[in-house]
Order: C-alpha cells, then structure tokens, then sequence
C-alpha cells in the first residue's frame, strides 16, 4: 500500500483565505483534522478499468476531470460564485475583446516542476494546433492567446462574447515540459498523468478498481485530508446500489429507487443522499414541422394536459420539483422574469388542468369528429402520435407513459415507444418524430438553456437539428436575443435580454418543461465528513459534476471523521 | 453473441425415426396425444402447458383490462385479495400483467419457435436432400449464421421496424436461431435419403417434392417437433433475457418486461418479491413443461430410452 | 487428409463472410458515435465541440467502401484499431482486460458443466431409474428452464446479501492487490469465482446430461456392448471405454461450439456480479456504436468458433473412422 501523506509546503495564507469564502466557511485554520483513510467513490458504470487518464480523450476518465488535471476556476453550481482555482481571477476590458487572467503562484505539478502562464499558453496553442483537441470549443470566439508576464496571460476574442470568461476558466492546462516532447498528443494514453491536482497520483490501477493518491506537493496547505480517493467498477445501478447499502461507497452520484427505503434506512445515521433540483431542465420536445405539433395552441393544450405532480412523484420517485414555464430551476430564480411568469400564468402554462387542455383543442378546432374517442386535426384527418422516450432510462419511460396516459385522457391518440439510444437520438436529430421527452443544456447562466434549444444556427448540415434544438422552432427574434446577451457584460443588460427570452418562450411554447433534473448524490458518513450536507449544502455535492467542476470543492473537504476510524486502509 | 445460452443439445434429442404406433381404438384421441398421455413424464408436461396456453388465450376473460400496463392502485402493496400478486412501484396490478404477459411471452416463443422450424425444415431438407454444390452454399450459411452477432442486430432489426418490441425479438431470433436445428435436419436427411423406400419412391419416379414431403418428412417428426419445442424453449428464454437488459418494449406486459420493471424498482431490496418471483417461476415452469414433453418425445420415439427391466444386471 | 483440406478452404470462406459482416452489421445500426459520444455529455458539451470530435473520429467518417478496405488491410496487419468509446486506447487491449476474467469463469464453468454434464448422463444411462437418472435428471431439468438471471440474482440476494457468504461482486476483494502470486489474492479470486461460476454450470448442465443419457441409452444396446460384456470385461471398462467413448461423440461438436462462444463472455453473469468479462464491453461498443470495438470483438468470436469446429471436425475424424467415408 502506497502512503501519501499530505505534508505542504509554502502556500499563502491569503490563499486560504479566498478559498474559504467557497466553503462557506468550514475550514479550520488550526489543523485540529484527522488525517489518512481511502474515500471510494462510485457515480459512473463501467466493468472494467483501462488506463487512460488524458484531459483531452473525448470520453474522459471521471478523475481526469478535476481532480487530476484542475481548472482555471471552478464555479459554484448553488449560489453562482466563481471561486479562483489555478487562476486567481480574470479581467475583462471595456471592449470586451481582451481577457486577462492571473494565474496563481506557488503551484507545483506533481512531479515537482514549477506551473505557471507558460504552461496555460502552451495548452490554449496546442488545442488551436490541434482542433480535435479543442473540446471547449474556445477557438470560436478566440483569436489569439498571448504572455503579459509568467503569471498573467491575455485571451484576445475575435467578436465579442461575454461568456468568454466561463469556457476559458474551464481550461484545464497540462503541462509544457511534457507535453511538447509527444509525437501526437491526440492519440497520448496519458497514462501516468503529470499534473496539478489534489489526486492526481495514480497510485493503483487494476482490472477493477483504481486509486489516486493525494499530491504530496498540492498547492494548497494541508489539502487533501485523505490520503486516496479509490474508483471501484460497477456495471450497472443494482450493483453500486447494493455496494451503497453494504457502506463500501463512501460517495455516491447514483439513481437508488426509493432511496429511503433502499438506501437511507440501511444506516440512517450515516446513509446520507440530498438530491438538488439544481440539473438542467428535463423537457418534452415536439416537431414544430409538423401539424399539429407546429401550432401553437395544440402546444399549450399539451403544456395544460401533463399531471406534472404525478410525473414528479409517480416517474421521478418525488426526487425532483415541477419545472418552472420558463424552463429555469431553482438554481436560476436570480434570473426569472415575473413579467414572463405571469403570463404563464394567464395562459395557464405548466398547470395540470384537463379540462383547459380540452377546451384550447376545441377552441383550436381539434375535434373529436368521427366519433372514435379520439380527436382529429382541424381538417379532419386523423390524428395519432408516438411519444418518444429512450428505452432503459425507466424514470423518463414512466413519466412518460403518465404524460401519454393525460393526452389519452383528453382525446389526444399518443403511444409511448422507447427506442434504444442511437436510434433514439437520430430521430431526433433528423426530426422523424413527433414528441419526445429530452434533456436539455446546462451552463453557468440559463443562456445556454435557450441557446441550445432555440438557436437557429444548430440546424446543421443534412439537416440535423444540434445540440437539443430537436423542436425546430426557430426565430430571428430569438436569434437576435441570444446574439445580444453574449454581446453585453452588463449584468442589468443581461437580465432585461433573458426576459424577453422568457416571455417569447412562455408565448411560443416551443418546448414544455417537465422539471428540473435531479443531481444524484449520497454520502456515507461511517467514515468520512465534510461532505456537502441538505442544510450546508455548499455546493453541488455529485461526484458527477462535469463543467462545473464544484466536485473538487468537495474532495479537498472530505476528512475522516476522527483519528481512528480510517486507520487501518 | 453468448447470453449464457442453453446448451444447444437441449434442441438435440435422440435422433431416431419414428417408430411404428400400435392403435387403441377405443378413445376417439389422435395417436400421438394418446402416446404422450401414456407417458408419465410428457403427460405432466402437457398439463402444464395447456395450464399456461389457457390462461393465454382467456386473457380478457380472467383479468379484464383495456392495457395491462395501466396505473390502477397504490403503488408496492403486498398481495392481497384485492390485488392477489400485489401492484408495482407503478401502482400496476401485477396478477393482471402476469395474465397478460402469459400471452405475449407465449405468443413470441412459438412463433418464434414455428419460424425457425420453418426455416430450418426448409433448408436443412433442401440441403440434405439435393447435395453438391447447393449443400455447401447451404451448410455454409448455416455456419455463418451461426455466428452472427445477436446483439447489434437487434439494434439494427429494431430500427427497421421503428420501435423495440415482441416482434423485433421474433424476428431477430428466428434470423439467428435456425441453423442448427436446419444443421440437425440435414443431418438426418442425409441418412434417409440412403434409406430403401426413399430408394423405392425414386425408381416408381415420384417427383422430389412428393419424396421430400411424404416420405421423407413423415419420418422425421419426432425430430421436428422435439426441434421445435427446443426451439420455443429456447425463444422464451432469451426473450427474457433481452427484455430483461432493457432490449424489450417496456410498455408492453411480458414477463421479461415485468422482471425488468422489478429489477429496475429494486424489487428485492424492498422486499417486492411478489414483482420478481412470479413472472420467473412462470417461465421456468413453462420451460420444465416443454422439458418434460421433450423427455416424453424421446422415450416414445427410441423404445430403448423407455424405462424397462433392466437387461444388464448392475 | 483431403477430408480436413476441404473443410480447411471452408472455413476460410466462412471467416471471409464473416468478417464482411462483422463489419456491415454495426454500421446498419442507425445513430453516428460521434453525434451519440456529444449527446452523452447531456448539454454538458457546448453544441460547437461536436467539431473537434469530428476531428478526433476522421477515421469512423467517409464512404463505407474505403472505411471497408482500410479496415480488411489493417486486419491483415493485425491491427484492429482504436477504440471509439475509450479513444485512444487500441480495441486489442480494451479487450485484453475483460478476456482474461472470461477465459477463467465462463472457460471454466462450461468445461465443468460439459464434464459434470457428461458424466452423470453415463451413471443415468447405465443405472435406468436410479438417482441419477430419476432426480437428477429432471432437477437438471428444471434448473436449465429458469431465466439465468433470475436465478443468479436470486443467488446473489440470498447467498451474498442475506448470508453474507459471498461477495456480492468483483473478480476479487478490492482491499486486496492483485498479484497472481500472492496465495491471498488467488484464494479471493476463486472465493468471488464460485457464485458465478456456480449459476452458470447449474443452467447448463441439464442439457449436456440429457444429450448424454440419451446417446448412451442408444449405444448401450449396440451389439458390440453385449460383446464386451460377454467377454467378462469389467462393467467400468465397458461402460467407459466402449459405451461413452462412442456415445459422446455427438455431444463434443456442441462442446466445441460453447468452447468457441466463450470468448463472447456471459454478459449476464457480468452484470448480475459486477464480473469483469468480454461480454460488457460488447454491450458497451455495442451502445456507443464503437464500430472498431465492436468489430474486434466480432472478429475474436468469429475465429474461435470456427476455430472450435474445425478442430471438433478433425477430431471427429480421429475419433470416428466412419466420417472418413462420408
């Protein structure tokens, strides 16, 4: 057994200082915190464990994410905070067409060498050399990166673009000394990863489980407090659901049915799980190019037809809320119009009311003619529908055979059927469907909500609608409102653009918000704490957070809960 | 693919051909349902069966329902005698999705154990009897198929007829499973093709469509139908098993599907066995029916595998 | 010899087609694995990084004739790829990690079940009616009619979760390193071995034991049985030597093709007790269209099949002089 003891060496205490307004204040300066232990950690499928460990392969290792190769700056999912991370913070100029980020001194990579904007520049050049390894997608906006001095760098945008700052913060810099030696990094197994993170030791790696070790020369003073962070593999949701009851999953990111019952009362002492209804926005999508689904009225009637209460608590197990008419969850309130609100309301948007469904389809002409049960479109032919849902993802089928379930109730023909995944998402793509449930984008502002579901340039060639613009409705007015918030820095702007996305969202009902996805989180408390909890929830505690990277948040907390309890591993 | 298979031999029985039946006169019963009554083992398989077959045929009459699948109660209640086999933790009626799940899980192994039979009737005796060239073709792609992979093609099959389901299932494994009874049929054409009254028919000049369906597929009853129960056997099973990795319509009733809400519910961690131990005893005991009946075929067919006074002293 | 020349052409014509559809059937399958790679980030990925994915996956794009003769020519250099799913890793070793753990249990459980299957079909046929024959024959029975994954569920729940006898999965402890040569980590290996390998040969031991029984019912009245036992030979000689030798034949091209079909893994046992093996990473190349995985995997099969049954036919031959003439 390999044993890393997590001994510092000069870091500022000002440092601290910054870090511990992300943490709400839960770090104790007099190290009175216990050392040692392995935190096992489980929140993907996977059977088997290859080794690679490159930030750039397309379908990263979980760990490579963060917590060996670390972010400029990590953002808070909960309160919306930017927290410094590799960078100490960022500079926009008045233009906004240049960015400046100081980087943070004193950090080391694992092997000893010295990090600095050096290292930032040689991976912002090497992803525009390399577009395949440009996975943030940041040469679209950039134009070119440049040195100001060791720790500062400057990002020069080719048009303005306010969320530059977000995508670039993202960056996780490798480091030059290695990486420009490489034939082709591209195709780099990076297999024995020299980075900066707080785990990003790889200190064991077997078929079925890999461990990472604590950085012995981590930046920050004292941190981790745990010598290793372990990746058991689990191929599916029964078995890490039964390894979480035996109690050898001390952090957990799984879908557990009735996790009460299952999980929590296994050990309800230490069997923890908060599920936040902070995810994106789960939503049911209609093809605009087709009748009925391209009239609005018919759109609306479904909005007023969904028992959203049942969906909730029938499909989703009660983990989730009803979604908002705006599409944006509690993790956006900041940003809801009331404006927009209230018009929803008026149209009765996003309330199970039946017979108000019924009678915007008989007002709409969508009557029951023939008298077979079931209403025809205005003209009289017959109207039938398959509601789309993506087989084996059993919350969203449910929820979606209670949603065909209210059409059915008033007059509406529609069948759930569950094609597999690939099949799923071409339909989608190549709009041969007619209502699907979907996901939709997440980001730092509810910009990316709206953009990803309502930009008209994500109508690609062949006619593939991208990202989750699956309902094709598309608009130059809202074409102009997104262009315009990522043209403002200005906060008030900003808000004043995002209502009037929402009011033409609410007016146009171009996609009919379920609820907001729930984020799977639990943690074991036998051994471990410092975990976020339901009442200090300080940020979003999934092992699974991907663009936020808020899990690191987390790691660099996780303690054991005493002096004796993680001894002997 | 290997989906932990049965061993293909369950699908093999004895080979023997048909041995002649004495008649009773007295029953107004077919011959052969009067052979398998007279076995013990068949006998009880045939009860099961017909148990099972009735219960599918009078679906509709036993638990009345406009869809199986319909959320009627509250949900993960223990059986009781409102709900005799409980509800889900989809507040559906669990008794009424076994009934219903009897017809279609019944509905795909036979079909699906009919076409394969087809199938394999077709071009095993094509390839036994007329040889040369077109038997190595034959054999060749009985070899092939095989070994094609199951898995991705039913991915493929269900995109073909849009939506995952019964017949997707039929479809994809009436593809992949004919070859070895076909391989089995051959076998056996081979030999009776070699056999004296084959002989004789040919020399009378009886065109081959008559000597290969009067002469020499009479003779090899026994095999097919001990195939063909093989075969539906072996169809519910994996029908099972595919519902069973989320390769099933889960709007529909099975009882793949029904184990697969289960599994997906946690069924056994709280304590819902009544959504978990129903639907898999029904299909084994469906399969032990057809086991039996198949054990039935084997001792009617070769005299020698009846019990009998032992001839040799221990 | 001409015998074994004429299957050998056979065979490699049975590889040729197969190998054609090996790569044909992923690509029939609808859905792109880049598109499908982006649509797993669940708006995680901003919609313009599908570009460095196309970037990155040039070599699954362009017209399927040169996708198609790229890959025969790369087959003949034995090269099978990269995998798409787990890029940059090449297919050869994704599939190396899972193959050793397939080899071991499913390897092992079909021989077991081949074996135990055979032997107790020679006591049931030479015993009519007694335990063997009458119990457990129709237990075996019985066992190979139930779903497998019910069953080993229902093993799991009861003799891992309730009893706590067992693990309730992995290859081995995960608190223990893994060395070959270490006697604790080999004595955890055969420990995590047992329920899987247990379920496995449970539901596959009817069929090889009633093929057997039934051959063996059937030789035993040949004529040269009665010879042997005439002779005053011992009733073990006879029954092992003369009876089963003859009666098993028909059982080993079957044997051989479960042989070959081990390399696809036990998908099922996988999933059921989180075992490492070649069958989950079919499923995952499979739901990621990971065309090189899948086609390595494909490839893999392919060849031990036909592999197994050529060398079921030669040893036909050997055994059974009669094929010779046929």
């Amino acid at each position: 057994m390999i044993k890393m003891v997590a001994r510092m060496t000069l870091v500022s205490l000002a440092l601290v200082l910054v870090l511990s307004v992300g943490f709400g204040g839960a770090l104790a300066q007099d190290d009175g915190i216990p050392r040692g232990g392995i935190v096992t950690v489980s929140h993907e499928a996977f059977s088997v464990v290859l080794r690679n460990f490159s930030p750039f392969a397309p379908t990263q290792n979980p760990a490579s994410q963060a917590f060996i190769y670390e972010p400029l700056m990590v953002w808070n999912e909960v309160d919306g905070e930017i927290i410094p991370w590799l960078a100490t913070g960022f500079v926009w100029s008045d233009d906004l067409l240049t960015l400046t980020f100081n980087i943070r001194e004193g950090v080391m990579w694992n092997d000893g060498e010295t990090f600095d904007a050096n290292d930032v520049l040689y991976t912002m050049n090497l992803t525009r050399e390399f577009p395949a390894l440009d996975r943030g997608a940041v040469w679209a906006f950039l134009d070119s990166v440049e040195l100001l001095d060791d720790y500062t760098i400057q990002f020069n945008l080719g048009e303005v673009y306010s969320l530059a700052d977000v995508l670039i913060a993202q960056t996780r810099p490798v480091p030059e000394h290695i990486w420009s030696e490489l034939d082709d990094p591209v195709t780099f197994v990076d297999d024995d990863p020299v980075a900066t993170g707080p785990f990003s030791v790889v200190c064991r790696l077997e078929d079925q489980v890999f461990e990472l070790c604590a950085n012995p020369l981590y930046w920050q003073e004292g941190r981790p407090y745990v010598d290793a962070i372990r990746y058991p593999a689990y191929p599916g949701n029964e078995q890490s659901t039964l390894a979480l009851i035996n109690g050898d999953i001390d952090w957990g990111g799984h879908f557990i049915p009735d996790v009460e019952t299952t999980y929590a009362a296994a050990d309800p002492d230490n069997f923890n799980f908060y599920y936040w209804p902070g995810g994106a926005t789960v939503n049911l999508y209609m093809n605009t190019t087709k009748a009925p689904y391209d009239d609005v009225a018919f759109r609306r009637a479904v909005s007023q037809a969904i028992d959203y209460n049942a969906v909730v608590n029938i499909g989703m197990y009660g983990y989730t809320i009803p979604s908002d008419p705006t599409g944006l969850g509690p993790r956006f309130e900041g940003w809801a119009s009331q404006e927009a609100l209230e018009r929803a309301a008026e149209l009765g948007l996003n309330e199970y009311a039946p017979s108000a469904a019924a009678a915007t389809l008989d007002e709409a002409g969508y009557l029951d003619v023939n008298g077979d049960g079931f209403r025809e479109l205005p003209n009289g032919d017959p109207m039938s529908m398959n509601v789309q849902v993506v087989n084996g993802w059993t919350d969203w089928v449910t929820s979606v055979q209670i949603i065909s379930q209210n059409l059915q109730d008033i007059g509406v023909n529609a069948q759930v059927v569950t094609p597999e995944f690939g099949e799923w998402l071409n339909n989608l793509q190549t709009g041969d469907y007619d209502i699907s449930i979907g996901w939709s984008s997440s980001g730092y502002t509810p910009w990316n909500y709206y953009r990803d579901s309502l930009d008209s340039s994500l109508l690609g060639a062949d006619n593939i609608a991208n990202a989750t613009s699956w309902s094709r409705w598309f608009s130059d007015d809202a074409d102009a409102l997104l262009a315009a918030f990522t043209a403002t820095a200005d906060p008030d702007e900003q808000f004043q653009v995002l209502s009037d996305l929402q009011m033409l969202f609410v007016e146009n009902v171009p996609l009919v918000p379920l609820f907001p996805g729930p984020t799977w989180y639990q943690w074991n408390t036998q051994q471990f704490t410092g975990f976020p909890t339901a009442d200090n929830y300080y940020t979003q505690g999934s092992p699974w957070s991907r663009d936020s990277n808020s899990r690191l948040l987390v790691a660099v907390n996780i303690h054991c809960i005493d002096d004796t309890a993680c001894g002997q591993e | 693919m290997s989906t932990v298979e049965q061993p293909q031999t369950a699908v093999q029985p004895a080979g023997a051909t048909a041995a002649p039946q004495r008649a009773f006169p007295r029953l107004p019963l077919p011959n052969w349902l009067r052979s398998i009554l007279g076995n013990r083992k068949a006998a009880i398989g045939l009860v099961i069966l017909s148990f099972f077959v009735f219960v599918a045929v009078f679906a509709p009459l036993i638990a009345p329902t406009q869809n199986p699948n319909r959320m009627v109660a509250r949900p993960v209640q223990a059986p009781s005698a409102e709900y005799i086999l409980g509800t889900t933790r989809q507040g559906q009626d669990v008794f009424v999705q076994i009934v219903h799940g009897t017809q279609v899980s019944m509905a795909v192994g036979f079909t699906t154990g009919t076409v394969v039979m087809a199938i394999a009737i077709i071009i095993g005796i094509t390839a036994g009897y007329i040889g040369g060239i077109f038997d190595e073709l034959l054999s060749l792609a009985m070899n092939i198929v095989l070994i094609i992979p199951a898995l991705p093609l039913i991915i493929v099959v269900a995109g073909f007829i849009d939506r995952p389901g019964p017949l997707t299932i039929v479809v994809v494994l009436s593809l992949i499973s004919w070859a070895y009874g076909a391989r089995v049929l051959r076998a056996q054409t081979l030999t009776l093709r070699n056999s004296d009254f084959v002989a004789a028919a040919r020399v009378v000049g009886e065109p081959t469509w008559r000597i290969v369906l009067f002469e020499i597929l009479p003779n090899m009853t026994s095999l097919v139908v001990s195939s063909w129960i093989g075969a539906v056997l072996y169809a519910i099973l994996t029908q099972a098993s595919l519902e069973f990795i989320g390769l099933g319509d889960p709007n529909i009733s099975s009882w793949g599907t029904i184990l697969y809400w289960a599994q997906n519910n946690a069924a056994l961690l709280t304590n819902a066995w009544w959504t978990f131990i129903p639907p898999g005893v029904c299909i084994a005991l469906v399969g032990f029916s057809l086991t039996l009946i198949n054990y039935g075929i084997d001792e009617i067919t070769n005299p020698r595998l009846r019990r009998e006074p032992k001839v040799k002293a221990a | 010899m001409r015998f074994i020349l004429r299957r050998l052409g056979f065979y490699l014509i049975a590889l040729l087609v197969s190998v054609t559809l090996n790569f044909m059937i992923p690509r029939l399958m609808s859905g792109d694995p880049v598109q499908l790679m982006f649509a797993r980030f669940q708006g995680r990925m901003d919609p313009r990084a599908i570009e460095s994915l196309y970037e990155t996956f040039g070599f699954v794009q362009g017209p399927l004739h040169e996708q198609y003769f790229t890959y025969l020519s790369h087959l003949l250099q034995g090269d099978l790829g990269v995998s798409i799913a787990n890029f940059p890793i090449p297919v050869t070793e994704v599939i190396a990690v899972g193959l050793g753990w397939t080899l071991r249990l499913v390897g092992l459980a079909t021989v077991i079940a081949f074996s135990a299957g055979i032997f107790l079909g020679i006591r049931a046929a030479w015993r009519r009616g007694r335990f063997a024959d009458s119990v457990i024959l129709p237990i075996t029975g019985l066992l190979s009619a139930f779903p497998y994954f019910w069953l080993a569920m229902l093993v799991l729940y009861f003799f891992a979760l309730g009893l706590g006898w067992f693990p309730l999965g992995h290859a081995y402890s995960l608190d223990i390193h893994q060395d070959w040569s270490s006697p604790e980590y080999l004595s955890s290996v055969l420990h995590h071995m047992i329920l899987p390998a247990t379920t496995i040969v449970l539901t596959a031991i009817g069929g090889w034991m009633l093929g057997m029984r039934n051959n063996m019912i059937s030789v035993l009245s040949e004529d040269y049985i009665t010879m042997a036992q005439a002779k005053g030979l011992s009733d073990r000689r006879v029954m092992y030597t003369y009876a089963a030798r003859n009666a098993i034949l028909p059982s080993l091209t079957g044997f051989a093709m479960s042989l070959g079909f081990v390399l696809g893994g036990a998908l099922l046992t996988e999933i059921v007790f989180s075992y490492p093996g070649v069958g989950y990473t079919l499923l995952t190349a499979v739901n990621t269209r990971d065309y090189p995985l899948m086609q390595g995997v494909f490839l893999m099969i392919t060849v031990a099949v036909l592999v197994a049954n050529l060398l079921a036919d030669t040893m036909y031959v050997l055994l059974d002089p009669r094929v010779r003439a046929a």
